[in-house]
């Protein structure tokens, strides 16, 4: 068991890597949303993981896992929003570069 | 005198301003479509209350004896400062609650009119808004009890004016003439100012607190201090002298007498019954009634009473030869107001308030009268003002031509018509007061008067109708059409008025014929006090005025008559001849100096209003740009130099936001591992 946690936080840290840069170099809000989302679940594969590895026991292993998946509902509740932030935005400004959009500066 | 406590007297000027106040709020939450019929209503349901409130009012005033007829309502004190200290209070005298009548039905008469007029303008209730300001503003006028609240209402109405003169704000050339008529009010307000402020410098007693109150202030002239009142001061004059001069320049601006005249023809931009209100109902007039309302000042100051008369008499004669040769309908009407005015003018001048008063008073029935007929000609006319292309109205406007001709015969003095009492009284004091040039001027005018409106009625009534294509091809059936009832109504009741209104007056050489007596000249001498005349001269010289009067009437008329009833296309034809600039001789010359108002207008734009844009765009500019605009704009930049650095952190890219957080935390991260590691 103990080998094969390194694996799982690494695979958790490559997702979250992975979403960050998108979220970085990303233009097109649609694929920062997605790559939210991938860091969203790195950071949800790790969680799972240590609840796995520090349980005393496997019905104290499953309290980890109930609250993961509360978090994918949410998280599906989130992407939601942010989809229909975007459609909004694309009716107003007829596009969804965020490199474009810089009214809000002070 | 002693004065009554009525404590309603307040909610007369209030209720058209509460009116006002509603009609331009409610398109806000109702819309403009549902407003509409609301704003009628409202605005001619508070001045007709505020009518009926006024004629109360004279009618519990006649239960007094002539020396209590006097109401007030102190509202508190206003202004209270030393030894200085205003009430905020109104007080209504004989003279006062004429005025208020007058004011309150001709506005009510104009705004009901109004309905009809101005049905299809988007800015109704906006309209009915304003016209409720100018009767609040002409009842504090009218109805004040000192001359600091005066000057409110004074200022109320000339705000008003311009508010009203470019109501069609939208067309540059109406705005302009709004700020015209602001503008010479302001110059002439200037003199009236100084005149307050000279009356509070030598007036106010050296214990006990000065009021401005009218009643106070005439109390204050007590024999001793008129010795020193009238007193050359300056130039020769006294200090009353110079107070009444500086008043009568705020007059003058007011009531458009020589020099300051030329705002009210610009005026004529505004709608058609503002027009009538302004000539007949409340600015205009509000000239007169302040030296009526000053009489115990100007009683005392036989200079500047003097010059009132001249200045009237040359106005009245002046405007009149302008308003000869005028083509557009509603300027020529103004040059008439004009000089009727003066006339008022010559009767408070000469000291016969109560004529100057009564005229007044039969001046708003038949001018309001004639205007409102110039609005229904020009609905008719589809919106087109030159006489020239009208005649022969009389077949298709029936009612607007017998108002029109009732109006007419009222202004030339036809006997048996207001103007012919009224006006007839003025000469006569002018007159009998020994004052025999101003009377002669006043004469001629009266002459010149009834030229210009016979031509009138015969080139708009009679003969062909004159109209091109361009004119019948917007009129159903190629013909002018009456109005609607909302308009002809209230030309039948002015019509009326103008008939009748006169017979208040009738002086009593006449009078004794007829068996009555001069109602109005009684009501006002409670004021004014009784003139004392011999007897035998009073007499000849109202024969000798009413016989002439007659005369002259019968000369100007004829001569129109001569000319444009038996054959008005040559008269007109004739007139267009002598228009033409290459027309020698002195008979064209004369024609187009009157027919170009004597060049005034341009005098003014050359000496006035052009040095006064080179100061303003040479000189004053660079000032303006370099001095004031630097001033306002060195704190901002100042602002900007230090925060430049700050302002690059929010340049509203949300990249950069994200990279800052991303760089922050790793940076975070990496020193919490190095700082916490165990190697």
């Amino acid at each position: 068991m103990t080998q094969s946690l390194d694996i799982f936080l690494i695979l958790s840290l490559g997702l979250f890597a992975i979403g960050t840069v998108g979220v970085l170099i990303r233009r097109n809000a649609l694929f920062v949303l997605m790559s939210i989302e991938l860091m969203l679940n790195g950071a949800t594969l790790a969680l799972i993981t240590f609840s796995r590895s520090h349980a005393s026991s496997p019905d104290a292993a499953t309290t980890g896992q109930v609250v993961v998946l509360m978090i994918i509902a949410v998280a599906a509740v989130q992407a939601a929003v942010g989809v229909a932030l975007l459609v909004a935005l694309y009716r107003s400004v007829n596009h969804i570069e965020i490199d474009k959009l810089g009214e809000l500066k002070g | 005198m002693q004065a009554t406590d009525v404590n309603f007297l307040r909610y007369i000027p209030l209720l058209p301003l509460i009116g006002a106040v509603f009609n331009g709020l409610v398109p806000l939450f109702r819309g403009k479509k549902h407003s509409r019929e609301m704003a009628s209503w409202v605005a001619c349901g508070v001045s007709a209350i505020a009518f009926v409130l006024s004629l109360y009012i004279f009618f519990r005033l006649t239960h007094f004896s002539p020396d209590k007829r006097l109401f007030q309502d102190i509202m508190g004190t206003w202004i209270s400062s030393g030894n200085l200290k205003i009430h905020f209070a109104f007080r209504v005298d004989v003279l006062s609650s004429v005025m208020m009548m007058l004011v309150t039905g001709i506005c009510t008469i104009i705004q009901i009119y109004s309905v009809g007029y101005m049905s299809e303008d988007p800015g109704y209730s906006r309209y009915f808004s304003y016209i409720g300001l100018f009767v609040s503003a002409m009842l504090l006028l009218v109805m004040a009890d000192n001359l600091v609240l005066m000057f409110m209402g004074w200022e109320g109405v000339s705000l008003v004016t311009y508010l009203l003169v470019g109501f069609w704000f939208t067309n540059a050339e109406k705005a302009r003439a709004g700020a015209t008529s602001f503008i010479v009010n302001r110059i002439g307000d200037l003199g009236f100012l100084i005149g307050i402020f000279l009356l509070f410098a030598y007036m106010a007693p050296e214990t006990g607190t000065f009021s401005f109150s009218f009643r106070d202030l005439a109390v204050l002239f007590t024999p001793e201090k008129l010795v020193e009142l009238t007193r050359p001061v300056f130039l020769g004059f006294s200090l009353l002298e110079w107070v009444g001069l500086f008043f009568f320049l705020g007059i003058a601006g007011k009531s458009a007498q020589l020099p300051f005249y030329i705002w009210l023809p610009t005026a004529s931009a505004g709608p058609t019954p503002v027009v009538a209100m302004i000539h007949a109902g409340t600015i205009a007039i509000a000239g007169v009634y302040a030296v009526a309302r000053l009489h115990f000042l100007y009683a005392h100051a036989p200079v500047a009473s003097l010059t009132i008369a001249s200045v009237g008499a040359c106005t009245a004669l002046f405007a009149a030869i302008i308003a000869m040769f005028q083509y557009e309908l509603k300027n020529l009407l103004t040059f008439a107001t004009i000089s009727q005015l003066g006339f008022m003018f010559v009767g408070v001048g000469v000291g016969a308030y109560s004529a100057g008063v009564f005229h007044m008073m039969s001046h708003a029935f038949f001018m309001s009268l004639l205007v409102l007929g110039a609005g229904s000609i020009i609905v008719g006319m589809n919106y087109e003002q030159d006489i020239r292309k009208m005649g022969g109205l009389n077949r298709s406007m029936k009612i607007t031509y017998f108002t029109f001709l009732f109006g007419t015969l009222a202004i030339v003095g036809f006997p048996g018509f207001s103007g012919f009492f009224s006006r007839g009284n003025v000469l006569w004091m002018a007159l009998a007061k020994g004052h025999p040039f101003i009377w002669f001027l006043s004469f001629l005018a009266s002459i010149v008067t009834a030229f210009y409106m016979t031509r009138l009625l015969c080139l708009v009534f009679l003969g062909e109708f004159r109209a091109d294509r361009k004119i019948t091809a917007y009129l159903p059936e190629g013909e002018p059409t009456e109005s609607p009832n909302l308009m002809t109504v209230p030309l039948i009741c002015l019509a009326v008025l103008a008939l009748v209104g006169g017979w208040l007056g009738i002086s009593d050489l006449l009078g004794g014929y007829i068996g009555t007596k001069n109602y109005f000249y009684n009501w006002m001498s409670g004021l004014f006090g009784k003139t004392a005349f011999e007897g035998s001269t009073i007499l000849f010289s109202e024969n000798v005025s009413m016989s002439l009067s007659v005369m002259g009437l019968m000369v100007g008329a004829g001569a129109a008559l001569f000319f444009y009833f038996t054959d008005g296309e040559k008269a007109l034809k004739m007139e267009a001849e002598l228009l033409q600039a290459e027309t020698p001789g002195f008979k064209g010359q004369m024609f187009r100096l009157v027919f170009h108002k004597f060049y005034i207008e341009e005098l003014y734009h050359a000496i006035v209003v052009k040095p006064v844009y080179l100061l303003s765009k040479q000189g004053l500019w660079v000032f303006d740009v370099l001095v004031v605009d630097g001033l306002t704009k060195l704190p901002g930049r100042v602002i900007h130099l230090f925060t430049r650095g700050v302002t690059l952190l929010q340049n509203g890219n949300v990249k950069v936001y994200l990279y800052g957080m991303a760089i922050g935390l790793v940076s975070l991260l990496t020193w919490l591992t190095i700082t916490s590691s165990p190697f």
